[in-house]
C-alpha cells in the first residue's frame, strides 16, 4: 500500500521532469528568444537531475516488488531525496519561467469556462490566468485585483497539461467560499470542528466547492499540489473530507479508493518527514451537514455529477487506444447494430434513420479531464516502470516518457477543443 | 470494391472493433453521408509557410539541423473554433481533419474534396489523397487556393470527403510501415521528409566519397 502512494509520488515528479524538458525544447527551437548557452545549461542540469534520480535504483526497483518498503528506506526518500530532487527542479523551472514565452493555450479558457460558472459569483468576474514559476500554486490568498477579474495561477510546467488545469478552479471556488450564504450559515460548526482555525476553514471550504465543480479530477490534482508543496494541513483534514465528500456525491473509483488507503498508510511517515504529526478527525457528521451546504452552493447544474463521472469513466478504453475523447455515441454501438438488423429483417429500413443513430453527443471539457486522470492513475505505475526501471544501451526512459506525455496533452487538448466545435454546430439556427 | 453509405455504416457498426470505420465526432451524420462517401470537416490548426533567410531545406545537414530548419520555414497558426482562417489567393497551408479517423486493415480511404469548395478554387490536397489501411489519426490537408479571391475558412467546415475501398487484409498497416512519419498524429504535421532513408544513404555517399 505504501508502494502505492510512493510510485503516485515518484510518477508525478518523473512527469514534472519530462514537461520540464518539453518546455527547455521550446525554448531551444526560437534561439533568437532564448539564449543557447542557457538552453544548454538548464539541459545539461535536467540531464544531471535524472541521473541523480535513476542512481538510486535499489529504492526505484524496490517500488515493483511485492515486499513491504521499510519505513526508514521510504522516510529517507521522502525526505532526502524527493525533496531535493524537486528543488532543483523547481530552481530550474523557475528560471525557465520569465524566459518563456508561450502563451497560455486556448483550450485552457474553453476549460475554464465550462468548470467555473461565473455567474455563481456577485460579480460575474472575468478570468485571467497567470502563468507562476513551479511551487507556487497557491491562489488560497491569491490575487484579487478587483472584483471585476479572477484571477488564476498556472504553473509554467502544467501549461501543456489538462489534467494540471483542474487545480484552477480553486481561484474560483475561494471567491464563492466567501460569497455563498449556505457557508456562511455552518461556518461557525466547521470552525469549532476545525479548532476554531480560520484559515483551516477557508480551505476546507474552497477545496470542497472546488471538489464539488470538477468531481474526482480534483481529488487528484490537489493530493498531488499537496505533497509537492508539503501540505501537511491539507493531508491531516482536508484530504479525509474530500474523500467522503466524493462518497457523499456517489463518486468513487477503484483507482481513487486505492490511492485513498494508500495515503492513509503513509500518512504518519510523510507528515513526520514534514515535521508534524498526525492529526486530525473526521467527524462524519458535520461533513454531512457541510456538504448539503456545498451542493447548496453549486447547484446540480454546475457541479460535475456522478451521471459526468459515468461518461467519464466510460472513455478509458478510448484514451488505451489513443483515440479522441470529444464525443461519444448517442446510442451504444450493439443496439443500433441490432435496430438495423431488426428493421431490414422487417422491411423498414430507412437510410436516414439509420445514419441518425450513429449521432454523436459532445463530452464536455470535466468529463475528458476527469477521463484522463482515472486513466492516468491507472496506467501511471506501468509509466514509471518503463522510465526508471527498464535499462537498455539504446534506451532513454525519460525520452520516452516525453513523448507519451505530449501525446496525452495533445489528445486531452485536441478532444476539449474538437467538443468545443462540436456544440457550435449543434447550435439551431 | 467502393463501399457505399450502408456499408459504411455497417462497418461504423461492426462488432469486431478491428473492422471497425472510427470517425469520431460524427455531428450530423445525414448531413455527413453521400452514396459513397463521408464528409470529413476541417480542425483548427494550420501551418502555413513564412518567409525567412534560410536559401533552402538542405537534406544533407544533420537530421535535428533540418528539423530546426523546417520549423522555421512553417508558422503554427490556431484558430478560436468561432474564428476563420483565412486562405489567401496562391497561398497554401497545412491543415488537419477535425475528426479523428481510424481505417481497419481491410480498408483503403481516398480524401477528396468537396465540389462545393472546389468550384471556389479551394484543393485541399495535392497527394496526401490516399489513406492506408491501418491509418489512425487526423487526415492532413495540403490546402491551395488557386482562385483569385481569399477564403474564409471554417473550423467545422465539411471540406473533404472520405470514401472506402475494399482490400484484402494487409500485412503492413500504416503504423507498422518502416520510416512511418505522421502515423497516430491528431494534429497538423510539418513535412518529416529528411527521415526518408535515401538521404541517410546518400549523406553516407557523399561522406565516403
Amino acid at each position: 500500500m505504501q508502494k502505492t502512494f510512493l510510485k503516485f509520488v515518484v510518477y508525478e515528479l518523473i512527469e514534472r521532469i519530462a514537461r520540464f524538458d518539453r518546455l527547455l525544447n521550446d525554448c531551444a527551437d526560437e534561439p533568437e528568444k532564448v539564449s543557447p548557452g542557457l538552453v544548454t545549461a538548464l539541459a545539461r542540469q535536467s540531464l544531471a537531475l535524472k541521473t541523480q534520480l535513476l542512481a538510486d535504483q535499489a529504492f526505484l526497483n524496490e517500488l515493483f516488488t511485492d515486499t513491504p518498503i521499510p519505513d526508514n528506506s521510504m522516510r529517507h526518500w521522502l525526505k532526502d531525496e524527493f525533496g531535493a530532487h524537486y528543488e532543483t527542479l523547481r530552481r530550474m523551472a523557475a528560471t525557465l519561467t520569465p524566459l518563456y514565452k508561450g502563451t497560455v493555450l486556448p483550450e485552457t479558457f474553453l476549460f475554464l469556462k465550462e468548470a467555473m460558472p461565473t455567474d455563481l459569483l456577485a460579480d460575474s468576474p472575468e478570468v485571467a490566468v497567470v502563468a507562476t514559476p513551479e511551487g507556487e500554486v497557491d491562489p488560497l490568498h491569491g490575487l484579487r485585483l478587483s472584483d471585476d477579474v479572477l484571477v488564476s495561477r498556472l504553473p509554467l510546467l502544467q501549461r501543456n497539461n489538462p489534467l494540471g488545469w483542474t487545480s484552477l478552479v480553486r481561484a474560483f471556488a475561494v471567491r464563492l467560499s466567501k460569497e455563498a450564504p449556505a457557508l456562511t450559515a455552518v461556518r461557525a460548526r466547521v470552525k469549532k470542528v476545525l479548532n476554531s482555525d480560520d484559515a483551516l476553514t477557508d480551505a476546507l471550504f474552497a477545496h470542497s466547492l472546488a471538489l464539488r465543480l470538477m468531481g474526482p479530477a480534483y481529488y487528484f490534482a490537489s493530493l498531488a499540489d499537496a505533497v509537492f508543496q508539503k501540505d501537511a494541513d491539507f493531508l491531516n483534514w482536508i484530504e479525509p473530507a474530500l474523500f467522503v465528500g466524493l462518497n457523499h456525491q456517489g463518486m468513487t473509483a477503484k483507482s481513487l479508493v486505492i490511492l485513498h488507503e494508500a495515503l492513509d498508510r503513509s500518512k504518519d511517515v510523510l507528515l513526520k518527514c514534514w515535521g508534524r504529526d498526525e492529526d486530525g478527525v473526521v467527524d462524519k457528521d458535520m461533513l454531512a451537514a457541510f456538504f448539503h451546504a456545498v451542493e447548496k452552493a453549486v447547484p446540480d447544474k454546475h457541479a460535475f455529477t456522478q451521471k459526468q463521472f459515468d461518461r467519464a469513466q466510460a472513455l478509458q478504453d478510448r484514451l488505451a487506444q489513443g483515440t479522441l475523447l470529444s464525443a461519444s455515441p448517442l446510442y451504444p454501438t450493439e443496439e443500433v447494430a441490432e435496430y438495423l438488423d431488426d428493421v431490414r429483417a422487417n422491411d423498414k429500413f430507412s437510410i436516414y434513420d439509420a445514419l441518425s443513430r450513429v449521432t454523436e453527443y459532445p463530452h464536455t471539457p470535466r468529463e475528458v479531464v476527469n477521463a484522463g486522470w482515472v486513466h492516468k492513475m491507472e496506467r501511471a505505475p506501468v509509466w514509471l516502470y518503463s522510465t526508471v526501471a527498464v535499462q537498455g544501451e539504446d534506451y532513454d526512459g525519460f525520452d520516452r516518457l516525453r513523448e507519451l506525455v505530449d501525446g496525452y496533452d495533445g489528445l486531452l487538448q485536441k478532444s476539449i477543443e474538437t467538443s468545443e466545435v462540436h456544440r457550435i454546430l449543434l447550435v439551431t439556427a | 470494391m467502393i463501399l457505399n453509405e450502408e456499408q459504411i455504416l455497417d462497418r461504423m457498426l461492426d462488432p469486431d472493433p478491428e473492422r471497425r470505420i472510427i470517425i469520431t465526432p460524427i455531428i450530423k451524420p445525414e448531413e455527413q453521408f453521400g452514396p459513397t462517401s463521408v464528409d470529413l470537416r476541417l480542425g483548427t490548426d494550420f501551418q502555413v509557410l513564412r518567409r525567412t533567410n534560410l536559401t533552402h531545406l538542405d537534406p544533407m545537414k544533420d537530421p535535428e539541423d533540418i528539423a530546426r530548419d523546417v520549423q522555421q520555414h512553417m508558422h503554427h497558426v490556431k484558430v478560436r473554433p468561432t474564428e476563420a482562417f483565412i486562405l489567401h489567393p496562391g497561398e497554401f497551408a497545412l491543415a488537419s481533419t477535425l475528426e479523428f479517423v481510424r481505417i481497419p486493415l481491410d480498408l483503403a480511404a481516398r480524401l477528396e474534396g468537396r465540389s462545393t469548395w472546389g468550384r471556389l478554387g479551394l484543393q485541399i490536397h495535392a497527394t496526401a489523397g490516399f489513406v492506408d489501411p491501418g491509418f489512425k489519426g487526423a487526415i492532413t490537408f495540403e490546402l491551395s487556393n488557386v482562385s483569385n479571391i481569399p477564403l474564409p475558412l471554417y473550423p467545422g467546415v465539411r471540406v473533404s470527403q472520405l470514401c472506402f475501398f475494399a482490400s484484402t487484409k494487409t500485412n503492413l498497416p500504416y503504423a507498422k510501415k518502416r520510416y512511418t512519419k505522421y502515423s497516430g498524429k491528431i494534429s497538423t504535421a510539418s513535412s518529416a521528409f529528411f527521415k526518408d532513408p535515401e538521404y541517410a544513404r546518400i549523406r553516407k555517399a557523399i561522406e565516403t566519397r
